[in-house]
């Protein structure tokens, strides 16, 4: 982006790529078509091969499958949300390779989190193609390399379309693309490392009940969590979470700890890591042992001695509900 | 062929005089700033009616009105139903003031109704009734207008982010009184998500110059519509 003095990046070679069959495969059909009927139809097969990429290209059926906002007599392609990402992501509730969490926002009230806050990501295409010449709330933008569409049809919400970003997560990216999908969880953005999103809030409550065009609606990714509790010290369990290392400890004021390694997220100390309390202080007995189970009910457990000596504190996060809840037994 | 030009030059000369004759006072409309276009239905209104709605925050729900009429209108006042599912539960509300308090013909106004102390929840619906007066121009109207705003980041505490705001007087007299900026603050569809509004209690503003006014949001607001009022 000119404007914020940053170059845009190259083209990914998977876009370079597909660039080139749009461009082949438009010649090809050119040497068949009037010069008007070439115009329309190499727009509606770029839109196509750059949706679906190869598939189309070998197994042509109708380039119609793929509409663009504008299009729908109505349905969700034109309420000008984004659509889920576990949508266009094989399923997975997570942000797509060549995309970032960019910002986030709450819906309150929400029956898909217990009648809880409900949360947003919003993940940003990585900018490749040229500068929009256009900035807003401190970011500025790129112009997307894969079209604006529906990649359902009319009754899904649209995918590399809105340019907008609230910003709170990856500060340090000035530029993008569009939003390419949303990522949506009951657990607040910022408590989840890899994210690197800041606390400030932003607030859309029309948004409370959107329903994912897939199984997904709240679940963490798919098969993205990975368990190896292996103790480090004697008071410090080491585990991965979801790709992310995370160290359990309780301090001296008897606070269970939550340590994740993400260098540069905000709140990260000098050394990468951020720290989250899974409890309050004096629930747990000051410099206790942390013992680390997962798998019971398919959710990750802490244990740790009460402050009062004669109880455990048991903290299950359970992955259905992307959160932390605190038993005491 | 000289005739027709001749003509020609007339008719225009003819045009540009009469464009140029002050017609009947019209009211001082301002407008409100804006980055966005908000999301509305395709079809104005026949009259002065609600043509979009936030989603409650807590108790409280911004509204976007829109004069459909042909005439400049004022003391516009929108009664509110708010009807919470399932339980039948009606709470209702009435706006204090829109901004700009003058709408011109196909204006918008920006405001907020408070339904009392209780949050409403999500599936809430609504219903509007509008009533407006036409606009009777008069010499001593205030006009406040919000010429520029400006966004800082995002940041962290109970301020999530700030505005600045340059309002400017376009009355024909200095305004010495409070002004309220109001911001409505939309989503990633151009749909209304809430509204905010932050008042300078003494202003002191001579026709034609300008204040600045700050307003602390607690949400984020990547996408606006601002104006400002008087009193």
């Amino acid at each position: 982006m000119s404007s914020a003095g940053q170059e845009p990046q190259r083209p990914s070679r998977a876009i370079a790529f597909t660039n080139w069959l749009v461009s082949r495969t438009s010649r090809a059909l050119e040497r068949g078509t009037s010069r008007r009927g070439f115009l329309i139809g190499s727009a509606m097969v770029g839109t196509a091969v750059a949706v679906a990429g190869v598939d189309y290209a070998l197994h042509p059926g109708s380039a119609y499958a793929f509409v663009v906002p504008g299009e729908c007599a109505g349905g969700f392609c034109e309420d000008g949300y984004t659509e889920f990402c576990c949508a266009i992501n094989n399923g997975i509730n997570a942000c797509p390779v060549n995309t970032f969490a960019g910002g986030w926002w709450r819906a309150d009230s929400s029956s898909f989190c217990g009648g809880g806050t409900r949360y947003y990501i919003d993940c940003m295409q990585t900018c490749c193609g040229p500068s929009k010449n256009y900035c807003q709330n401190g970011y500025c933008y790129c112009e997307s390399c894969v079209p604006c569409n529906c990649p359902g049809g009319c009754g899904t919400r649209r995918v590399f379309c809105n340019y907008f970003r609230y910003g709170q997560c990856h500060t340090e990216i000035p530029v993008s693309g569009p939003i390419a999908c949303r990522v949506v969880s009951c657990t607040p953005p910022y408590a989840v490392a890899g994210n690197a999103c800041l606390t400030t809030p932003a607030v859309d409550n029309s948004t409370a009940e959107h329903a994912a065009n897939c199984a997904t609606n709240v679940d963490p990714a798919a098969g993205a969590a990975t368990i190896s509790p292996r103790r480090k010290a004697r008071n410090v369990i080491q585990v991965m979470l979801f790709g992310t290392l995370n160290c359990f400890l309780v301090d001296g004021e008897g606070t269970l700890l939550q340590k994740i390694y993400a260098p540069g997220a905000p709140g990260a100390d000098g050394n990468g890591w951020a720290t989250y309390s899974l409890t309050p202080a004096g629930h747990c007995s000051a410099g206790t042992d942390v013992e680390a189970e997962d798998g019971f009910q398919n959710n990750f457990h802490l244990f740790a001695k009460a402050a009062d000596g004669q109880h455990v504190i048991h903290i299950t996060y359970v992955r259905s509900q992307s959160r932390w809840v605190e038993q005491t037994h | 062929m000289r005739h027709v030009v001749r003509s020609l030059v007339l008719a225009l000369a003819a045009v540009v005089i009469i464009g140029a004759i002050p017609g009947e006072a019209v009211a001082v409309t301002p407008a409100l700033l804006a980055n966005v276009e908000p999301a509305l239905p395709s079809t104005v209104p026949s009259a002065v009616a609600v043509v979009a709605n936030s989603a409650p925050v807590g108790a409280n729900v911004g509204i976007v009105a829109r004069n459909g009429t042909a005439k400049a209108v004022d003391r516009v006042k929108v009664e509110a139903t708010a009807k919470v599912p399932g339980g039948g539960t009606v709470v209702r509300a009435t706006t204090v003031k829109l901004t700009p308090a003058t709408l011109a013909p196909g204006g918008l106004a920006i405001g907020n109704l408070a339904f009392g102390k209780a949050d409403l929840p999500s599936g809430t619906t609504f219903s509007f009734k509008v009533a407006s007066k036409k606009a009777v121009p008069n010499a001593h109207d205030i006009a406040l207008e919000v010429r520029e705003a400006l966004l800082s980041r995002a940041m962290e505490g109970p301020v999530a982010q700030q505005m600045a705001v340059t309002v400017a007087n376009l009355g024909a007299k200095t305004y010495t009184g409070p002004v309220t900026v109001t911001v409505m603050c939309f989503g990633e569809a151009r749909n209304p998500a809430f509204v905010k509004t932050a008042t300078v209690k003494k202003a002191k503003v001579e026709s034609g110059a300008t204040t600045p006014v700050t307003v602390d949001l607690s949400l984020l607001c990547p996408k606006y519509m601002v104006g400002a009022s008087a009193r």
